[in-house]
């Protein structure tokens, strides 16, 4: 009952965890992808890796751990375990039999490559002739932002539905449990999560967009490795230059229209042979975002007596508004919303957290808010957390009752027998009622049989 | 374990004056140590997406910030499996390396003539470095400096500009950052004790690492190993630290290093005392 069905958007580290070892083995064949790996990984970690770098034989253990001071021991352990669950290290010997860590030399290999060159080219080039529709950045941030709140708002089912969207993207959504078919012929409708998801910052969004999307990928014929790696070789190519598609196969071509619909690559016609990245696809490796540049403002008016004023007359940035607040008021380009204690509440019953309604006003918030160093209003910010903290102040246990005790010694000896045992969730001797928990329920019934028996 | 990643700013300045021990000693070694520092650059970059990148090569007549550069030059080819943008460094900085030093060569040629002892203007190129450290402050958490150069088997070298060393050292201590130096020696003479006493002050002075190492081949693992980690996590590793430094000043008078001296009550410059024998 307390569970919480919010949705997570899993990093990168964690995505590559939980695949098995045979397929890791594949991808860190691809230089790109160690890239993005050795990236993802804390700051020990990766000075841990580029010192064995170059190193080929096992390095024994007791090595390995008189490289850190003692205060950062825990750290230091920690970082080996990750090491050793992204299998970038593996346990091994040294000859004398002591234990010793090695690296996986399929990483260090593709890194070296990355790092140092002499390997094989990479599939993206740059074009090499000057583009007669240059694009320059601000024209690819507009655009990418535009095709991103195209399947935001096909997703909150607004204006023009289904325009521009291809049924594998539909599919993914759907996959995903972002939204659901509720019959068979209307539009898909928003889920709980689908919810949560709009409140998401966009790099997470495409984040977690493209993960479930790669989780789809084999079913469509595509193949993991070969597109992981692309992916990755296009999230460190440089913003604003033209990227030729000469060489590269169908599938890949395929899966390139795939990006392009979402708003990653930009490419004037299909067969223009050429691609610009937009920066939705830069900042998939970037450790912190650099937000879209687009000339867009915030739009969010906070006070603190709970109002929210919103300049806006886009449907989907009202209807995001009305998931946690009380719409008032709705004129042309602008409405207003309170927020009160039942409007959060039915916004954190479909599993929206506190966290991302304020980062959500903050993130949309009118530059004329950001005079204050917290941006909102503190009193709204504590509020809206002690609103969800309210929501934790009950502990759901199942349990059996038991009732109507004839007399009080009867209560008085269950009650002492189940509170031994361990089983009592709660009693009321006034009202002669206890609640025993299910575990417990048989050997406390028959203790009752066999005490009715005896007396 | 959520550590939020710090973007660095790493500003390294490489002695490019051909006179050094170490190229006369063997050609190829010179080479072994630029690539070196290419690797280093590269690594640093590779950390971080947001890590920035400055390389100042510092000669006997100018400095000159070789790494970035402001036009984007036409060459479009790239090492196979390279990351671009790492192809991009290293041909920048192979080609402007190249430049420098035959401008060097040339100048050097005419200082010979001139019966001048060339040096490197080491404490200008610092300089330029906290400057564009200055510059780049709002785009990153912390910022560092990193000097290489091989060492002359000279231990006074750099003296005459002693005061211009000890201004950009407080300089760095002020802004918070870190001055490293890595000093390549020629192997016949390591086993005497050369140090450069003023670098060795200034990387004391703003917490940084002072490094001396006569093993050109195993250069970029003692980078890699020492300099690369940002002042946060140096905290956490156990690395090497100075034994003793000399803070001999350098008198006013011959920019010598003195153990004893006249200071001046005002201006706290010293003076050479000169013991007449008689």
């Amino acid at each position: 009952m307390n569970a919480k069905t919010s949705i997570r958007c899993q990093n990168f580290r964690e995505y590559l965890s939980q695949m098995n070892a045979l397929t890791l083995d594949k991808l860190y064949a691809e230089s790109a992808i160690c890239l993005a790996v050795f990236r993802e990984l804390p700051p020990l970690a990766k000075h841990y890796t580029s010192r064995l770098l170059f190193v080929e034989q096992p390095i024994p253990t007791a090595v390995i751990n008189s490289w850190v001071t003692q205060s950062a021991l825990k750290e230091h352990n920690e970082t080996i375990e990750m090491l050793k669950s992204l299998r970038i290290w593996s346990d091994a010997q040294v000859p004398g039999g002591l234990p010793a860590f090695l690296v996986n030399s399929t990483f260090r290999n593709s890194l070296k490559v990355a790092l140092l060159g002499g390997g094989d080219p990479w599939i993206i080039k740059q074009t090499k002739d000057k583009d007669k529709h240059e694009r320059d950045i601000t024209f690819l941030d507009n655009y990418a932002l535009e095709r991103w709140e195209c399947i935001l708002h096909f997703m909150v089912g607004s204006q023009n539905t289904g325009e521009g969207i291809s049924a594998d993207t539909i599919q993914t959504l759907v996959k995903a449990g972002l939204t659901r078919y509720e019959t068979k012929d209307t539009s898909p409708s928003l889920t709980a999560e689908g919810f949560q998801f709009l409140l998401m910052d966009t790099f997470s969004q495409v984040w977690y967009f493209v993960i479930q999307y790669l989780a789809n990928l084999e079913a469509k014929g595509l193949n993991l490795v070969e597109c992981l790696s692309f992916l990755f070789q296009l999230s460190f190519l440089t913003l604003g230059k033209s990227y030729s598609t000469e060489g590269m196969n169908d599938s890949l071509l395929a899966f390139l229209q795939n990006l392009r619909e979402l708003g990653l690559i930009y490419q004037r016609k299909r067969k223009d042979g050429r691609f610009y990245p937009t920066r939705l696809i830069i900042n998939l490796t970037k450790g912190h975002k650099e937000p879209l540049n687009v000339s867009k403002q915030g739009y969010i008016v906070v006070e603190t007596n709970y109002r929210v004023y919103a300049y806006t007359d886009s449907p989907l940035q009202i209807a995001l508004l009305a998931l946690f607040t009380e719409m008032q008021y709705r004129f042309p380009k602008f409405c207003l919303g309170i927020l009160t204690r039942d409007s959060v509440r039915q916004a954190f019953r479909s599993g929206i957290t506190a966290d991302q309604i304020t980062n959500f006003l903050k993130q949309h918030a009118h530059p004329s808010m950001s005079n204050t160093p917290t941006i909102l209003p503190p009193t709204v910010i504590d509020q809206i957390r002690l609103w969800e903290l309210e929501r934790d102040r009950f502990l759901f246990h199942e349990g059996i009752l038991y009732s109507q005790f004839l007399s009080q010694n009867d209560f008085e000896i269950l009650k002492t027998y189940a509170s031994d045992a361990g089983h009592l969730i709660w009693d009321n001797p006034a009202k002669r009622v206890m609640v025993v928990s299910p575990s417990g329920h048989d050997d406390v019934r028959r203790f009752w049989k066999r005490h009715k028996k005896e007396h | 374990m959520e550590t939020s990643e710090q973007s660095t700013h790493l500003v390294v300045v490489i002695d490019v004056l051909p006179t050094t021990a170490l190229l006369l000693d063997d050609g190829t070694l010179y080479e072994k140590w630029l690539n070196a520092i290419i690797a280093f650059c590269n690594s640093h970059l590779l950390l971080n997406a947001n890590n920035k990148l400055t390389v100042i090569a510092t000669g006997c007549e100018h400095n000159t910030i070789i790494y970035p550069v402001d036009r984007e030059e036409n060459g479009n080819e790239t090492i196979p499996g390279q990351y671009p943008l790492f192809s991009t460094v290293t041909r920048v900085i192979c080609s402007q390396i190249k430049q420098l030093v035959s401008k060097a060569r040339y100048s050097l040629e005419k200082a010979e003539r001139a019966e001048d002892i060339p040096q490197s203007l080491m404490a200008g190129a610092i300089g330029i470095g906290l400057l564009k450290i200055n510059r780049l402050k709002s785009e990153v958490d912390s910022s560092r400096v990193a000097i290489v150069t091989a060492c002359n088997d000279n231990s006074t070298l750099f003296n005459s500009q002693y005061m211009n060393f000890m201004n950009v050292f407080f300089t760095a201590q002020k802004m918070n950052v870190v001055v490293d130096a890595c000093i390549a020696v020629s192997n016949n003479n390591y086993e005497q004790d050369i140090n450069l006493s003023i670098l060795q002050q200034g990387c004391d002075l703003t917490n940084g690492l002072y490094l001396k190492i006569s093993n050109v081949s195993a250069f970029l693992e003692y980078l890699l190993w020492t300099l690369l980690p940002d002042a946060e996590t140096r905290k956490k590793l156990l690395l090497p630290t100075q034994k003793k430094i000399s803070y001999k000043a350098a008198c006013f008078c011959h920019r010598n290093l003195i153990d004893i001296g006249y200071v001046c009550s005002v201006c706290l410059s010293s003076e050479l005392i000169t013991t007449k024998t008689q």
